[in-house]
């Protein structure tokens, strides 16, 4: 999703209902945000966010010089760097050896590589933001959204899983080393 | 003193039991709340039991900026492994054991004559621990169990300190500091670390606490 970010708008400071809207966000879709909400959005951090023009419904968050997460149409999605930080933010999911360098290179999450040996599948609902873990790797490598309820790909395991939003070395991961 | 004085004295003592009395009311109520609370943690699955509150720290790659374990995935992963050598011997040494390895050979092959290097192989132990044959009682005894995850991945369990008083946590967070590696508490309270530590460990832990002697620690590899 994040090919390239040379047509990000400038940054506006958010509003104060803004920043209450992007936390209920957080906390309706994670619950265990609740747990962190002080960290991540500190009481006098200075919140800002920016547009993509390319696709004007994607709005990137930073909280003073971390970037934090993006919004995508209704969902709130963690940056890698957050997910790195408070690794109990998502559901895991995690992929077999074989299919890490596909994730890498921004390939979407494919059924096989959950279920092989490698692979775990944790319970979750078609639509949900899932972290995406690489077997015998600690940290996070990608973001996702559940394409297909996690009972469903069990039965069937064929085709896409999970549809990858942000991963290691894609452009959002290269802005927070900017 | 005036009726209306004594009137005050009245009023305000009860209102003090009164709040002594709530305040009674409520400690039973916590009390009871806590087990409750233990059952829902113990129901729940192994993952949500060490949740983490406190951020991670998670080490990126100056060179690719990945977090360190994935630079064999990185456009130049020999730069990034020179990187990590240089600036987190231990956590280089975790991730590449193989590299490490060689060295060491390398090194041991330089500095000592053939000879001698046949000698060891032959079986003799090191005399260290020859000498020091003081009985030593279960009670008193701290493993370290080598796994192998997968192909060059391991994980190291350690358990027994508690033996020695020790609070597991925070010895957890000493070695994950001291070794740079990613740690966990695993259910039955063991301490479990990415990679293969038991060398480390074994020279580490008497230094760290002497109540642990050399004799104490027992390797078991898979
Ligand atoms: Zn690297």
């Amino acid at each position: 999703m994040f090919k390239k970010l040379e047509d990000l708008s400038k940054p506006t400071l958010l509003s104060k209902t803004g920043v209450k809207e992007l936390k209920q966000s957080f906390n309706d879709q994670y619950p265990f945000f609740k747990e962190i909400e002080d960290e991540v959005f500190p009481k006098k951090a200075n919140i800002q966010s920016f547009k993509l023009r390319s696709e004007y419904k994607v709005e990137i968050v930073q909280v003073d010089k971390d970037y934090i997460c993006f919004t995508k149409e209704d969902l709130v999605i963690p940056h890698l760097k957050l997910v790195h930080k408070f690794p109990d933010l998502l559901i895991k999911q995690q992929v077999d050896a074989g299919a890490i360098k596909h994730i890498l290179s921004g390939s979407d999450v494919l059924a096989p590589g959950l279920i092989s040996q490698g692979g775990q599948l944790n319970p979750a609902q078609k639509g949900q933001v899932v972290g995406i873990y690489g077997e015998g790797k600690e940290n996070a490598m990608g973001i996702g959204i559940m394409t297909a309820n996690s009972d469903d790909i069990k039965k069937d395991p064929k085709g896409h899983a999970i549809q990858l939003v942000h991963h290691l070395g894609d452009a959002l991961w290269q802005l927070s080393f900017k | 003193m005036s009726d209306s004085d004594d009137d005050i004295f009245k009023k305000k003592k009860p209102s003090k039991k009164k709040i002594e009395q709530q305040q009674k009311q409520k400690q039973p109520q916590q009390v009871e709340q806590q087990p409750q609370q233990l059952k829902q943690e113990l129901n729940q699955p192994q993952q949500q039991l060490n949740i983490h509150k406190n951020p991670k720290v998670v080490i990126y790659c100056k060179v690719c900026t990945f977090p360190v374990e994935f630079c064999s995935y990185s456009k130049a992963p020999q730069e990034c492994k020179e990187w990590l050598k240089t600036s987190f011997k231990d956590l280089y040494a975790n991730l590449y054991p193989e590299d490490l390895k060689l060295e060491q050979e390398k090194q041991a092959a330089q500095q000592q004559p053939q000879q001698e290097q046949q000698q060891q192989q032959q079986g003799q132990p090191p005399e260290k621990k020859k000498k020091k044959k003081v009985k030593v009682t279960e009670s008193e005894m701290v493993y370290i169990k080598v796994k192998e995850r997968n192909r060059s991945k391991f994980i190291t369990t350690l358990t027994g300190l508690e033996k020695h008083g020790l609070d597991i946590k925070e010895a957890q967070k000493k070695i994950s500091k001291k070794f740079g590696c990613g740690s966990s508490i695993n259910e039955k309270g063991d301490i479990e670390l990415q990679g293969d530590l038991s060398a480390e460990l074994e020279e580490w832990l008497p230094k760290e606490y002497p109540t642990i002697k050399e004799d104490m620690i027992a390797i078991q590899e898979k």
